[in-house]
């Protein structure tokens, strides 16, 4: 009988005009939004790159790049010089996992960006009339006191941005270089003092030995659960108003009453948290295969790059603990649902357990700096919480095994016991009439009294 | 079906808010019947049949179905009933044939089968071509006869109508009294809660009024109408009763005039003596009281205005 009602529920909640609209409508907007930032991208970046590829002037006051061993010692006064911008600190920057991206951009093209036309000048007077028939970009002054004050002058056209848009960290890059060229260092050293240090990290590993640590692998790690505390959430969100909208339903068309002479109120109430939840397991996995283009994309570049295993346990864990929180919060919802007079009521009321499944979320920093803290530890047994609660800290950190089948066999009996409180308020409420119960009321149906 | 409640008793709420819904209500249906339960508005017939139906329990009191205290908590129980509440309630935006599958569905009856007589009852209620509309596309008496059709097309043995003439037509309330007469001619068991007193005289065998939670009256209908009258033979008016040794009262009223016969005398006797002394009347007939004024006589707040001179309320408990 419950799979009687679970089917009813599932065919006629995936045959509703709202439910393929937002199924199909909402990769839909993702990727006419996606669509509208490339338009955009598409037509602004090459404005943006033949701004950027116009020569800049330079008036060198202070003769750093212009002396004898500058950089710009070859350029002449009024004529345009090209010059090559190293820009190691990307290079440097760059987490050993994805060292491939270094190797990506070199091949790609990319190197063109970090190229410099400039025009030296006299004085600002000069290009002044460049600035304004805008064949120069700007007008950027390296000004006599410039070792002592570290300022430059940027020229430009009159803009309505609050800074100019020209950017000067090449140039300061290149005096450093420059000064630092004029001193008894070696060039390593230079290059040492000009970039941040990196770490490598070594962690004790389960054998007892150190590991050198995968930041990446890590982010990773913590990453997938994530995403599926978020695919609970997200999917609770959008079919809570479903499972709320079917009980309202039934409850507004008098429907319930000829219903609970067929099926008992626990059957009844089961099959329909069932029903919502394969509908939006359907709505999950029509969303998941409508952009795996781009996780299939994303899964094949990051296992170029990455050295990343996929934990399949932890994974496993985190869906069957979204899976059981997903017919938990269900059952709460269908509940107290079933306690409204009105959809309106019903949503109001299952605000409540909403909030309360991403109270985790919320303290989501507690959870990745202290994944076996106190706090994290009280909130993944909490069955409100766990069931994002437990994912975060099995991303985060080595649980217990114990802890999470603990945790887990909590949350199925508390989802059983739910169910069945929910069983009953479903059919003392079912049964109501006109203004929503009172608590005491509630109460008084919990405790088999009215 | 037999169904028997036992010293039954629903209470609502506490303290000074306590409701008192069915009190000790005892009665029992034989199976293959049309079985009455009649009662003012409010008066517990919903409590009662909910409490039947195992929608709601008892606070004290057992509900026995073949005999069995527990048998209506169970699933086959529920499969083997149909039931009409009086808030009618169907999907409104969902099709006619979806709804009725569903309902038959829930009663665990074969798909096809379901299909097919869903299609025979929508043909034999004038709406075959309501198959594919939508619940809020049809009137209320259509919506009616599809709520009706969903309570009895997966063959239920114990069919449970709360007002199902209300909203109906002349004619459809004839279809709907042909049914519920075909479902008792096929062996089942029909509860019919209705205030149509003309219905419940066509059709119920037995009945059962409560007032105020409290059980008023019940047994086989014809005695509980012949016992509510001190009178023998009802005969037209004009009838030339006068002078007869074996009348020992007459009282007339528009509807004809009422006569109480003397000991030991019956209509057999009555008739003979009209024949002897050829005596011309136009209609002779057992009397007994309308289940309306019974009903009124019970429960309604003017029964000064009933025709006293068919009431006894001595009869009713001789």
């Amino acid at each position: 009988m419950i799979w009687t009602v679970a089917w009813h529920e599932f065919w006629f909640t995936v045959r509703k005009k709202s439910f393929y609209l937002v199924t199909l409508g909402m990769p839909l907007l993702l990727l006419g939004y996606i669509g509208v930032i490339m338009l955009m991208i598409a037509i602004t970046v090459p404005s943006e790159i033949s701004r950027m590829s116009r020569p800049v002037g330079l008036v060198d006051a202070a003769e750093i790049l212009t002396g004898e061993k500058g950089k710009l010692a070859e350029a002449k006064m009024g004529e345009i010089f090209e010059l090559k911008i190293e820009d190691q600190e990307l290079a440097e920057e760059l987490p050993p996992e994805l060292e491939k991206l270094g190797d990506i951009a070199s091949s790609s093209g990319l190197e063109n960006l970090f190229e410099r036309k400039i025009l030296l000048l006299e004085n600002v007077g000069e290009g002044k009339s460049r600035l304004v028939d805008e064949t120069l970009n700007a007008i950027v002054v390296i000004p006599q006191d410039y070792v002592e004050k570290g300022r430059f002058q940027i020229y430009s056209q009159r803009s309505d941005l609050i800074s100019s848009t020209m950017s000067v960290g090449w140039l300061s890059n290149l005096v450093a270089d420059q000064l630092l060229a004029e001193t008894d260092l070696t060039q390593k050293q230079i290059d040492r003092i000009r970039n941040a240090s990196s770490t490598d990290e070594y962690e004790i590993n389960k054998v007892g030995e150190f590991e050198k640590v995968n930041t990446l692998s890590k982010a990773l790690s913590l990453g997938l659960p994530l995403s599926v505390s978020g695919l609970l959430v997200f999917a609770l969100m959008m079919n809570a108003s479903l499972l709320l909208a079917s009980i309202a339903e039934e409850k507004e068309n008098k429907v319930m009453e000829v219903i609970l002479s067929s099926v008992s109120a626990d059957d009844l109430l089961f099959g329909k948290v069932l029903g919502i939840v394969m509908a939006g397991l359907l709505q999950i996995a029509i969303w998941m295969a409508m952009v795996s283009v781009m996780p299939a994309l994303s899964m094949f570049a990051l296992g170029e790059i990455v050295d990343y295993e996929i934990n399949v346990i932890q994974l496993a864990m985190s869906v069957v603990f979204m899976l059981v929180g997903f017919v938990f919060y269900g059952g709460f919802l269908a509940g107290l649902g079933s306690l409204g007079s009105s959809y309106k009521d019903c949503q109001q009321l299952s605000a409540v357990v909403i909030v309360s499944a991403c109270v985790p979320l919320f303290l989501l920093t507690t959870f990745l700096s202290s994944p076996n803290g106190m706090a994290a530890k009280v909130l993944s047994w909490v069955p409100f919480f766990s069931p994002i609660g437990m994912s975060l800290r099995l991303g985060a950190t080595e649980v217990a095994w114990w802890e999470v089948i603990g945790s887990l066999l909590l949350l199925v009996f508390s989802t059983w016991l739910a169910l069945k409180i929910a069983a009953k308020l479903f059919r003392a409420g079912t049964l109501m009439r006109g203004k929503a119960p009172s608590v005491l009321q509630i109460w008084r149906v919990l405790m088999g009294s009215a | 079906m037999q169904v028997e409640l036992a010293n039954v008793r629903k209470t609502y709420g506490r303290g000074d808010n306590l409701k008192i819904a069915v009190d000790d209500v005892s009665w029992k249906s034989q199976g293959g019947e049309i079985f009455g339960l009649l009662g003012p508005n409010g008066a517990g017939k919903t409590t009662m049949i909910r409490m039947m139906l195992d929608i709601m329990r008892p606070d004290s009191g057992q509900i026995f179905v073949d005999g069995d205290p527990v048998k209506n908590r169970s699933i086959e129980f529920k499969r083997r009933i149909g039931y009409l509440p009086e808030e009618r309630g169907l999907y409104q935006k969902r099709k006619v044939i979806d709804v009725l599958l569903y309902f038959a569905a829930l009663k665990g009856f074969d798909r096809e089968k379901a299909k097919q007589r869903s299609l025979e009852y929508l043909e034999r209620f004038g709406m075959a071509d309501c198959a594919n509309k939508r619940i809020h596309d049809l009137s209320k008496g259509m919506g009616q006869k599809i709520q009706i059709a969903s309570c009895v097309l997966h063959e239920p043995e114990l069919v449970v109508l709360d007002e199902p003439f209300s909203g109906l037509d002349p004619v459809n309330t004839r279809l709907i009294r042909e049914t519920i007469l075909e479902l008792k001619a096929s062996g089942k068991t029909v509860f019919l809660s209705t205030h149509m007193m003309s219905e419940v005289e066509a059709l119920c065998d037995r009945i059962m009024m409560i007032n105020h939670g409290q059980q008023v009256l019940y047994g086989q209908l014809d005695e509980i109408k012949k016992s509510f009258t001190k009178y023998h033979v009802v005969m037209d008016v004009d009838a030339e009763t006068e002078n007869l040794d074996c009348v020992a009262s007459r009282h007339f009223t528009r509807g004809g005039q009422y006569l109480q016969l003397t000991d030991g005398n019956g209509v057999h006797d009555l008739l003979a003596a009209l024949s002897a002394d050829k005596r011309n009347f136009k209609r002779i007939e057992e009397a007994s009281m309308p289940i309306e004024d019974i009903f009124v006589q019970l429960v309604g707040e003017n029964s000064a205005s009933v025709d006293f001179a068919l009431v006894a309320q001595e009869g009713a408990s001789s």
